[in-house]
């Protein structure tokens, strides 16, 4: 049998994006939740059967890598002996499926004439599957209390819808209705890749789809290949500091990473980071994976469509049971320590390659999230939308202002006339948070501020864990302002915190959401002073910060940079 | 159909008591944990294709009458036309199974001769099933945070075993090992009762089993009208307290009951209760309905084994979304307002027949519970006992001293040796806590007082909820001393309580000290030698003997003081 050429591969590669893409739309158009549709809080692939990635679609990109983890273990604990076709595998014990409970990875085998050729494999947020808090938790102290755990089981048998599971998961529910909905969403998402990837079997037969698929994974391990030597070899390492485990509220967490470029490994060493957490910070091993490969990508292939292959030069150690690799029954709902977890890597690399490496972004995801009963309906409601911060500044070039963090590059934010339709809350002021960006011959970008009103009973979560470690600058830039969250602002209970929990708001009760800022890149003295001009006239910079970070003296009635008074500051 | 011979119905009745029975020693000779095997914390029954009861093993005798209403709801949410031979279902959704999520009831179909004609049923504890706190919780504000709910769930499947049910139970579970151990009993007892039946039914034949039921039925019912037709008719009310719902600690709860009774119908009204708690006090209809008919079987016929027919005169009334009726999603895991209502009840009906009823007991089964993690192996440990309390005394005798507590007669304590050997601690003292019972004519019985030392740091739960409201005395004597806790006694710290969860290191003690009953009859009347006896056995103090009582003892003697007695008691 002659190698199907490039051509025919390529065919079939592409086929196979675009049925993921598919999947996805498939998804958004049918869940019942904004989180989901709107905020796109899912990833999703497919992969081959032997459970290599070969075509994704990353909203929370996180997610997608530590999918490949979940899929293996649950088929494995299943046996691929005993799949048929039409059968669909929900998991959400977080060890296996690297997320926490409330992130379900429903899984389902490809047939193609009785042959398993393949798997579907979709990770999205519940809104509610019992876990000891309505909405979401940030001091669980063990696995149990973190919702319904579901170890690979069968939804539907042989196309059959499994009722008795149906209703486990409802009655396990304070929000049965979306959670069934959105769950719909998901099977028929699962499905719409199974047919896809049937259908490229029928057309192409299977032994070119095979051989294919060789082809395909095989350029990607190449492409990784070819990019990683052209990295400087050494091993580097950082560190970086998570707030709290929410339990322990005064100590912050330290993430360590030694990383080790050569020609054909890159090596991800978090031995030496915190031990086990009491509170819920561990992170399931696939998901510490996840992160690892997010990077790794990043410097690597930023450029083209993952798949498993290119992943093959890369390896992650880790200590079991410490914070980066969780073992039950450990708690790891609050998983946000993956989020600080790819910058920790780039700043260890940053070290030997600062011209390839941008500073630190606002570094988090910036989570708010209003729940009660509404008043007009008498149902529950439950809404969230993450925030967009400022990315970090690199050589030639400004941080993005106001974008989704690395971790969520497909996530957007749940937009102003949503949330209020939905949730009985008003959003008094969005913008971009000035002087939020770290100063620097490149600017880092800045960070935005969202301020919720709330109008009835209700609480509030901020899902927040980057506020005590400031996001750094590079080669001489000054580091970001830290995001942090503000509740009952000009009141005389004015606090500022990262993370909260809040059960008892009433109406007129408002939190501001403040996103981190970029870190800079080199010295801001160095900046064009028309650039930083023109930051002042779109008040990304204030003119004080223009006078004392950047040393440019702008007149205010004409907006024009005052040429002697900077030259004569800068000098200074 | 001729009808049936009365011998033919006792044989069948006979045989349907020995099988509960029999499944209720298959439970405690297969269970792993102590809860089910000594403390027997389950209650099961036979029932036919209609979900009436004919035969019952109460352990805790509050579930069983609950177990009805469970079975119930269960077979009509899956649909007894979807029922199989060898179908075994899970049941853990506390409105319908009508006790918290940990008490798991397990149902199954009986068939005999290709015809359903019955189902068993077994409510047992679970040591766990991810409920937010491990070992108990005593301030959850919904369902969702007391554990995995199966709303009839399948575990087996026309005799085959669902894998993935059993996964499920496993992966949701602080001790799988233990909960799985003590399913496999809960099953095997099922099929056990399953399996009399059906030899039962192939013996005598459908007909003639189906006749029986109707006669075992019928007999039940008129023999309880007949009692209940000996009872003074009125309508009287009465209420009582728990402590606190677990959040607000402040805040005691009402149980107001009217109770009417007539010739032919029993009714209890709840209304005017507690509204629905915050915290995990609210009870399930189907408990409320179960601890009501408890009362009124102890009052017609406590000397016969109970069956549905028992209870065709009774009428329970609990308006929903109150305390007593519990809807969705309202927590429920703290039982205990069903431990106290059966005694709110015979309170009321003391009013119209004060010589039947006796005063309140220590009114709690006062259990603790230690949980923590075994220096030498690294598991879970969790252990537990519930305490004898004292009976209240009625007209002609003095309470029982320290037995369990009339909510769990088939019940037991934990022994010293076993909760040692199972558990890092220590018993210190175990003894009959003097002076507890009610002084009076006849006396309450007295409570009992047991110390645990704790050998490692632990978490330990007391479940303990009526430490404020005093066991009532009768007709003129006099309250008991209501049970408590005391957390490190004779330090700075010593705290005296009643439900409590906390953290304990090693060398901690916990006291747990339960409620003596109340009295009957003016103290003052006690037969000094009956006194006497009391002082000599520890039960009653010499100062109390004075103070209460009125009789002066002469120690070195060993003899009564008639003469100073006299004077005294005419003061």
């Amino acid at each position: 049998m002659a190698a199907p050429d490039p051509i025919t591969v390529e065919v079939i590669h592409n086929y196979y994006l675009s049925a993921a893409r598919e999947m996805e739309r498939n998804l958004m158009r049918t869940s019942y939740t904004t989180i989901v549709y709107e905020i796109r809080d899912f990833g999703l692939g497919i992969y081959d059967r032997d459970y290599r990635m070969l075509a994704e679609s990353p909203g929370l990109a996180i997610f997608t890598c530590g999918n490949d983890y979940g899929l293996q273990q649950s088929i494995e604990f299943i046996g691929k002996e005993n799949l048929e076709p039409g059968d669909l595998i929900l998991t959400s014990y977080p060890y296996w499926s690297s997320a926490h409970p409330m992130d379900v990875l429903a899984t389902s085998p490809i047939f193609y004439k009785d042959e398993l050729i393949g798997f579907t494999a979709i990770k999205q947020h519940w809104i509610d599957l019992g876990q000891k808090e309505a909405g979401y938790m940030l001091d669980s102290t063990d696995v149990f209390q973190e919702g319904l755990i579901m170890p690979a089981m069968k939804l539907y048998r042989a196309g059959v819808r499994n009722q008795e599971i149906v209703n486990l998961i409802e009655f396990n529910s304070r929000i049965p209705d979306r959670v069934i909905g959105d769950m719909n969403a998901q099977i028929s998402a699962c499905r719409t890749g199974e047919r896809r990837v049937a259908e490229l079997a029928e057309r192409f037969g299977l032994d070119t789809l095979l051989q294919s698929i060789e082809a395909i994974l095989d350029h990607g391990e190449r492409l990784s290949l070819s990019r990683l030597a052209e990295l400087p070899n050494g091993t580097w390492e950082a560190e970086d500091f998570v707030d709290d485990d929410g339990i322990n509220r005064d100590q912050l967490l330290k993430l360590k990473c030694k990383v080790t470029v050569s020609d054909d490994e890159f090596i991800v060493d978090w031995r030496g980071s915190e031990p086990t957490t009491e509170g819920p910070m561990n992170l399931p091993i696939g998901l510490t994976r996840g992160v690892s490969g997010l990077a790794f990508k990043g410097v690597t292939s930023p450029d083209y469509p993952a798949n498993a292959g290119h992943y093959r030069p890369l390896r992650v150690i880790t200590e079991e049971g410490t914070m980066m690799h969780a073992v039950s029954p450990s708690p790891t709902f609050t998983i946000w320590a993956a989020l600080l977890a790819p910058e920790v890597i780039l700043k260890a690399l940053s070290q030997g390659m600062p011209d390839k490496v941008p500073a630190c972004s606002g570094g988090d995801i910036f989570d708010v999230m209003g729940l009660g009963v509404h008043p007009e309906t008498g149902i529950p409601w439950l809404e969230a939308t993450n925030e967009a911060i400022g990315f970090g500044a690199f050589e030639g070039n400004d941080g993005e202002d106001g974008i989704m963090h690395l971790s969520e590059p497909g996530c957007r934010n749940n937009p102003v006339e949503v949330l209020e339709t939905k949730g009985p809350w008003i959003i008094e002021n969005y913008g971009y948070r000035q002087d939020s960006g770290g100063p620097g011959i490149y600017r880092g970008g800045v960070g935005v501020t969202r301020t919720y009103h709330f109008m009835h009973d209700s609480q509030a979560l901020a899902v927040v864990k980057r506020t005590k470690s400031p996001p750094w600058g590079m080669n001489g830039g000054k580091d970001g302002s830290p995001g942090f969250v503000t509740i009952w602002p000009e009141t005389e209970r004015e606090r500022t915190n990262g993370a909260l929990h809040e059960k008892d708001l009433k109406d007129g009760d408002v939190i501001i959401n403040s996103s981190g800022g970029g870190g800079g890149w080199g010295d801001p003295l160095e900046r064009d002073p028309q650039r930083v001009l023109e930051d002042v006239v779109n008040e990304y910079v204030s003119l004080e910060s223009a006078r004392r970070d950047y040393g440019v003296v702008i007149d205010e009635d004409t907006l024009t940079v005052d040429e002697g008074a900077t030259a004569a500051l800068r000098a200074g | 159909m001729s009808g049936l011979d009365p011998i033919t119905t006792e044989v069948i009745h006979n045989f349907l008591l020995s099988a509960a029975r029999e499944m209720e020693r298959n439970l405690m000779r297969t269970s792993y944990s102590t809860v089910i095997y000594e403390v027997r914390d389950f209650g099961l029954g036979i029932y036919d294709k209609h979900c009436r009861m004919l035969s019952e093993a109460p352990g805790l005798a509050v579930f069983t009458r609950g177990n009805d209403y469970g079975l119930k709801k269960t077979v009509e949410f899956v649909g007894a036309d979807n029922m199989e031979p060898g179908d075994l279902l899970l049941t853990s959704y506390p409105y319908w199974s009508s006790a918290h999520p940990l008490d798991v009831l397990a149902v199954a179909p009986i068939f005999a001769l290709g015809e359903l004609v019955g189902y068993t049923a077994i409510k047992q504890h679970w040591l766990d099933l991810g409920q937010k706190d491990a070992g108990y919780i005593l301030d959850s504000v919904d369902v969702f945070q007391e554990g995995l709910l199966m709303p009839g769930l399948k575990l087996y499947k026309a005799g085959v075993l669902d894998q993935e049910i059993e996964n499920l139970l496993r992966f949701n579970t602080r001790l799988p090992d233990r909960i799985i151990g003590d399913l496999n009993a809960q099953v095997s007892a099922s099929r056990t009762g399953e399996r009399r039946v059906t030899g039962l039914v192939e013996r005598f034949g459908l007909e003639i089993f189906n006749e029986a039921v109707e006669a075992i039925l019928d007999h039940g019912e008129r023999i309880t009208r007949a009692r209940l037709a000996a009872l003074p008719n009125g309508t009287w009310e009465a209420e009582d307290w728990a402590d606190d719902d677990g959040i607000d600690h402040d805040t005691m709860l009402k149980l107001h009951v009217k109770v009417t009774v007539t010739d032919d119908e029993f009714i209890v009204d709840w209304s005017g209760s507690h509204p629905a708690t915050p915290g995990p006090m609210n009870l399930p209809i189907g408990l409320t309905e179960g601890v009501s008919a408890l009362a009124f079987k102890g009052v017609t016929t406590p000397d016969t084994p109970a069956n549905s027919g028992n209870y065709r005169p009774l009428t329970v009334i609990a308006p929903p979304g109150e305390m007593m009726h519990a809807i969705p999603p309202a927590p429920t895991f703290t039982v205990w307002a069903a431990l106290l209502a059966p005694e709110v009840i015979l309170k009321a009906l003391s009013q119209g027949m004060p010589e039947r009823i006796p005063a309140c007991s220590g009114g709690d089964v006062f259990s603790v519970v230690g949980v923590g993690v075994l220096p030498e192996t690294g598991e879970v440990w969790l252990e537990g006992s519930n305490e004898a309390v004292g009976f209240g005394a009625f007209a002609g005798s003095d309470g029982e001293d320290a037995i369990m507590h009339l909510s769990e007669p088939g019940c037991r304590n934990n022994p010293v040796e076993v909760v040692e050997s199972k558990a890092p601690w220590i018993i210190e003292t175990y003894h009959m806590r003097q002076d507890s019972g009610g002084p009076g004519k006849f006396r309450g019985g007295v409570g009992v007082r047991r110390s645990y030392r704790f050998l490692q740091p632990a978490t330990t739960l007391t479940l303990v909820k009526k430490t404020k409201s005093a066991p009532w005395g009768m007709a003129g004597g006099h309250d008991a001393d209501a049970g408590h806790v005391v957390v490190w006694p004779g330090t700075d710290r010593e705290e005296r309580t009643g439900a409590i969860h906390y953290p304990v290191d090693a060398g901690d003690v916990l006291q747990n000290n339960s409620g003596g009953g109340g009295g009957w009859g003016n103290p003052l009347e006690r037969d000094p030698q009956r006194v006497l006896e009391d002082v000599a056995n520890g039960l009653v103090s010499l100062d109390s003997a004075r103070r209460d009582y009125g009789v002066v003892i002469n120690v070195d003697a060993g003899r009564i003081d008639e003469a100073a007695t006299a004077a005294l008691r005419e003061g």
